[in-house]
């Protein structure tokens, strides 16, 4: 298992790099420069801003020195619009309130998700296994913007139960989490459910009712675990999934997280700041992929890495 | 089918093709009807809609700004005036012509690139489908959005932006069809009489592979039209005075409370195709492939 482990972490590095390379280059090819305003400014000041932020240089070169800065200092340099900010605090700003409200709607469809998905199993065809999955179809098809507006007219306006926007109390998370998880707990509950159908007709499963063992353990020890694998796998597109659907959730509810600073700097053409969102969430990504990758082989013994 | 089966004299036999069991268990599934009807009414509304709509979508009338929903503007009006339930008819076209058109994209892309490693197989299946798979992994909205800043928010880059990044799943299931396939007579047959790989691939692997990629095409189209509705929203899809479901609700989102109308309306009606569309594609699936219905 150490093996294991230290194997599947040292793979990460090259994506990392991979990453890291294509976020550079990408960005360097946008047409229009940060500092292109419709204001003509003097050529000589022009020079000096870009020798500043070292526009100047060669492009190998600035490649390496962003290169460098990040790895050594995890230095993302200073945002080329909001004067006299750095992107590593603005990241600081905004990333906790992401991760606050990605993990909590990553965790109400794990549990949602896997719960509905197991009742529609156990009850197949039944009247609870048509109302979830049902429920379900909804879930996917809704865009997230009819989602928010739903449910902040039902709770804020109607029920003055929830706060409409903004950040600062426990309340504010609930309704961008709950938009957030609505439709991964459709997709978990759908593949749980499916998980769960294909091992409840395995041999095994034969073997061990003709053991005697009760119900419950059955499920619970040999067919969940095989049952989850499907679903943890889910876990890295569902993260990502998250993370996109952020963008559109922070701006209904005015949730002054990353996904908002993102469409704000495509906006503004802030590459730097473009450059560290895209690195801080492809560098969760990984991290996210690695520990499915963990939890998968804690799963099934039979997934060994190559 | 059994057309060899001579019928007896008055006592009419139907033929149990595989074609005609898929179409009655479809018929059967009340939902996935409902949902064939819906599209075809929203696909005659986009077409219809200079016909249809009772105002032009950049109709403008200041004065009857903000009015909410009545007789006269089922939808309500807009901070211009503009009758919402026009636009909404108007957005229509933008909505299902990208769903529709990138969906084709994503289909030319993943069957091409499905079928080129199923058939191929070896170190290229191996490469290209690990490809595939990296791509799959990244945050690829985060792309998208990029080319859309790059290249500017035109039409194209929607379809082929939306496109390029839609193709991974329809590869997977193509390669894994033609996989199946390979091996048959009538592939080792065409060989024999000197078929190239292209027509093999083509002429006789992918007619037979049609089903469950029709099936995965048909769920594909509303994942795609929520891709653009999504990239509208944030700005970075289509243009003004153009629009779409997307680009509506975007408009709406300031006045959630005070003006709900502005954003419900058009999502309500976006919901509605993809919960068609979803039916539609969840119904073909379950009666081409019956036993899928216990798999997701």
């Amino acid at each position: 298992m150490l093996k294991f482990l230290a194997a599947r972490f040292l793979s990460t590095i090259p994506t990392v790099f991979i990453i890291m390379t294509m976020i550079f280059f990408v960005i360097r090819a946008v047409p229009g420069g940060p500092f292109d305003t419709e204001k003509k400014i003097p050529d000589a000041l022009k020079q000096n801003i870009e020798r500043k932020y070292h526009l100047d240089e060669s492009l190998p070169r600035q490649y390496l020195r962003w290169l460098g800065d990040i790895t050594f200092r995890f230095d993302l340099g200073p945002s080329f619009h909001y004067r006299g900010w750095s992107v590593n605090d603005l990241i600081a700003q905004s990333l906790p309130v992401s991760l606050l409200v990605g993990t909590l709607a990553l965790l109400l469809a794990l549990v949602f998700g896997l719960v509905f998905g197991s009742v529609s199993a156990l009850r197949q065809n039944g009247f609870w296994d048509y109302l979830l999955m049902t429920f379900s179809v909804f879930g996917i098809s809704l865009p997230l913007f009819l989602i928010a507006p739903l449910l902040i007219l039902l709770f804020a306006r109607l029920l003055h139960l929830l706060p409409v926007g903004g950040w600062g109390g426990p309340l504010n998370l609930i309704i961008p989490a709950v938009t957030l998880a609505l439709p991964y707990t459709a997709y978990v509950a759908r593949l749980t459910k499916a998980g769960l159908l294909d091992q409840l007709r395995r041999d095994y499963v034969v073997t061990a009712r003709a053991k005697g063992l009760p119900e419950t353990t059955i499920l619970t020890r040999h067919v969940l675990r095989g049952s989850l694998i499907p679903v943890v796998s889910f876990l890295g597109p569902a993260y990502a999934g998250i993370v996109t659907g952020s963008m559109v959730v922070e701006q209904i509810c005015n949730v002054p997280g990353m996904g908002r600073d993102f469409v704000q700097a495509a906006f503004n053409r802030d590459y730097t700041l473009i450059a560290g969102v895209l690195l801080v969430y492809s560098l969760l990504l990984v991290a996210a992929n690695f520990l499915v990758d963990v939890l998968y082989a804690a799963l099934d013994p039979r997934i060994q890495y190559r | 089918m059994s057309d060899n089966v001579k019928p007896s004299e008055n006592t009419p036999v139907k033929g149990n093709s595989l074609m005609r069991d898929a179409i009655r268990r479809l018929g059967k599934n009340k939902l996935a009807v409902a949902g064939g009807i819906a599209i075809v009414f929203f696909i005659l509304v986009a077409l219809l809609a200079p016909w249809i709509a009772p105002y032009r979508y950049d109709a403008i009338d200041l004065p009857n700004q903000y009015l909410s929903p009545s007789w006269h503007h089922p939808f309500g009006t807009d901070s211009l005036g503009r009758d919402m339930f026009s636009r909404v008819i108007w957005g229509s076209r933008v909505s299902l012509a990208i769903g529709f058109v990138t969906a084709a994209v994503a289909l030319a892309i993943g069957v091409t690139w499905g079928a080129v490693a199923g058939f191929a197989g070896g170190k290229l299946d191996q490469a290209m489908m690990r490809f595939a798979d990296v791509l799959y992994g990244l945050p690829f909205m985060f792309f998208v959005i990029l080319l859309m800043v790059i290249f500017g928010r035109s039409f194209y880059m929607l379809f082929i932006g939306i496109g390029a990044v839609s193709w991974m799943t329809l590869a997977r299931i193509t390669r894994g069809q033609i996989m199946s396939l390979k091996n048959n007579e009538y592939v080792e047959a065409a060989r024999s009489l000197g078929a190239s790989p292209f027509r093999i691939v083509f002429r006789h692997l992918l007619p037979n592979a049609l089903g469950p990629i029709i099936v995965y095409v048909t769920l594909t189209i509303p994942g795609i039209m929520l891709d653009e509705a999504f990239l509208s929203f944030l700005g970075l899809g289509v243009q003004a005075p153009m629009t779409s479901w997307g680009l509506l609700a975007s408009d709406g989102k300031n006045a959630i409370t005070s003006y709900p109308w502005l954003i419900l309306f058009p999502a309500l009606t976006l919901s509605v195709v993809l919960f068609s569309l979803n039916f539609l594609g969840e119904g073909l699936r379950d009666a081409l492939d019956p036993s899928s219905r216990n798999r997701s």
